[in-house]
């Protein structure tokens, strides 16, 4: 590589670096990436967010029917996996997986509901859902179809109030 | 850098996951190998780093995308190493330039998040981390504290704050100190100043923090902003602190050193 060459890429690099951790707190705030990971230099910037998430089926008579996170040892360990990627990925990472597992042990739910709440401090600085994604997956031919999502988010944080 | 690959790779020993099974066969051998060799054979030391900086690459990839940040810089430093090799005045300047910009990031993201302001952060900590709360107790009202660990960072408990003026103003000097001293190091007027400030903020960090390698490895990366023969004495001194941190953390986990 050329002396002149090299200097560009170390030039081109830098600019990446400088710019990069902008790029980061827009995906923290936007799409819910976990601020201490992914390089954007966030850590100890904000209490490391909370994941919890509530399953819901709706059955056959269109009553809502909640399914225990703990029904069985594989769902349990698709939610703990889950959760795990939830917290560094954010909105990247939908519930499919686990959407997945639900839907095997109940084929004859009209729908099945993921709801995920991120828990962190509040502009108030209590702690409370800071985040909510509710993703609802039709059942089409007893398997999950392409989910709907919303996002009632019930209490911004000091950073989400500046965005 | 060398020293500090096998430092940060000997944190996973004891981890039972794939990636502690990847350190104890690969990453650990491989790193030590080629701080010994490295260290001995001035020659090789470039080949070394890019052997150092390509197991550094493959850890990055199996950890994805639950990586650390402190390994992202620890291979930002190594690439930039492996680029400059020829050229050691612009390997210089670029990780002069990487430095200064990491920790200008480090205080302008906890300006952003807004969790300083009011010391939120550190409360958090005091309620949930034994560690944090050695060290700041020493500057909150006793009864803040016991409130503080009662509510221990639950849900819908709040709210975090204090009446503590020292408190307060620690909290907010980390985020000040950071980018002050990382603006302030890219002068040469202020280098020296900024390097003092810059090392007593990490200093400052680690005694809550504890995190040994992450602390040496970035006094090291400050000190590359004063090349003083003082300097470059003191590289051996974090080398052995380094791997003192990996025996303390294989022999006494208890003391929650990394």
């Amino acid at each position: 590589m050329s002396a002149r060459a090299r200097k560009i890429l170390v030039g081109v690099l830098l600019a990446a670096y400088f710019v990069w951790p902008l790029v980061h707190h827009q995906l923290v705030l936007r799409y819910r990436i976990d601020p201490w990971k992914l390089a954007g230099w966030a850590m100890y910037t904000t209490s490391a967010a909370r994941i919890r998430i509530s399953l819901l089926g709706v059955d056959e008579s269109g009553r809502p029917v909640r399914v225990r996170p703990r029904s069985t040892p594989r769902l349990q360990t698709i939610l703990s996996d889950y959760v795990y990627r939830r917290r560094t990925l954010g909105l990247f990472a939908p519930p499919d997986s686990v959407v997945r597992e639900v839907a095997d042990m109940h084929p004859d739910y009209a729908e099945w509901a993921v709801t995920v709440d991120e828990i962190g401090l509040n502009a108030e600085n209590y702690f409370a859902v800071i985040h909510r994604s509710i993703y609802r997956y039709p059942n089409i031919d007893g398997a999950p179809g392409p989910a709907e999502i919303s996002y009632p988010t019930p209490n911004p944080t000091r950073a989400d109030r500046t965005r | 850098m060398l020293v500090a690959m096998f430092a940060h790779c000997g944190v996973l020993f004891r981890d039972d996951g794939e990636l502690g099974w990847y350190a104890r066969a690969i990453f650990g051998p491989i790193f030590l190998l080629s701080a010994l060799v490295g260290l001995r054979y001035p020659v090789a030391k470039s080949r070394c780093v890019m052997v150092t900086l390509g197991v550094t690459s493959l850890w990055l990839v199996i950890a994805w995308p639950n990586f650390a940040n402190h390994l992202f810089l620890e291979w930002s430093v190594l690439l930039f190493l492996t680029l400059c090799r020829q050229d050691k005045k612009l390997g210089l300047n670029g990780l002069r330039w990487l430095v200064a910009t990491i920790f200008f990031y480090t205080g302008f993201q906890k300006f952003l998040m807004g969790q300083y302001f009011e010391g939120q952060f550190f409360l958090v900590r005091v309620a949930t981390s034994e560690k944090f709360r050695v060290v700041f107790e020493l500057v909150l009202p006793e009864e803040e504290v016991a409130r503080l660990v009662e509510m221990g960072a639950g849900f819908g408990t709040g709210p975090y704050e204090t009446s503590s003026t020292l408190f307060l103003a620690m909290s907010n000097a980390v985020w000040i100190g950071e980018m002050g001293a990382a603006i302030l190091l890219l002068f040469p007027k202020w280098r020296k100043l900024a390097l003092f400030a810059g090392i007593a903020l990490v200093l400052g960090i680690e005694v809550g923090a504890r995190e040994l390698v992450f602390g040496c490895v970035f006094t090291i990366l400050l000190l590359i902003f004063y090349q003083g023969r003082n300097a470059i004495a003191l590289w051996p001194a974090f080398a052995a602190v380094q791997i003192l941190s990996v025996a303390s953390r294989l022999l006494f986990p208890d003391l929650r050193f990394n």
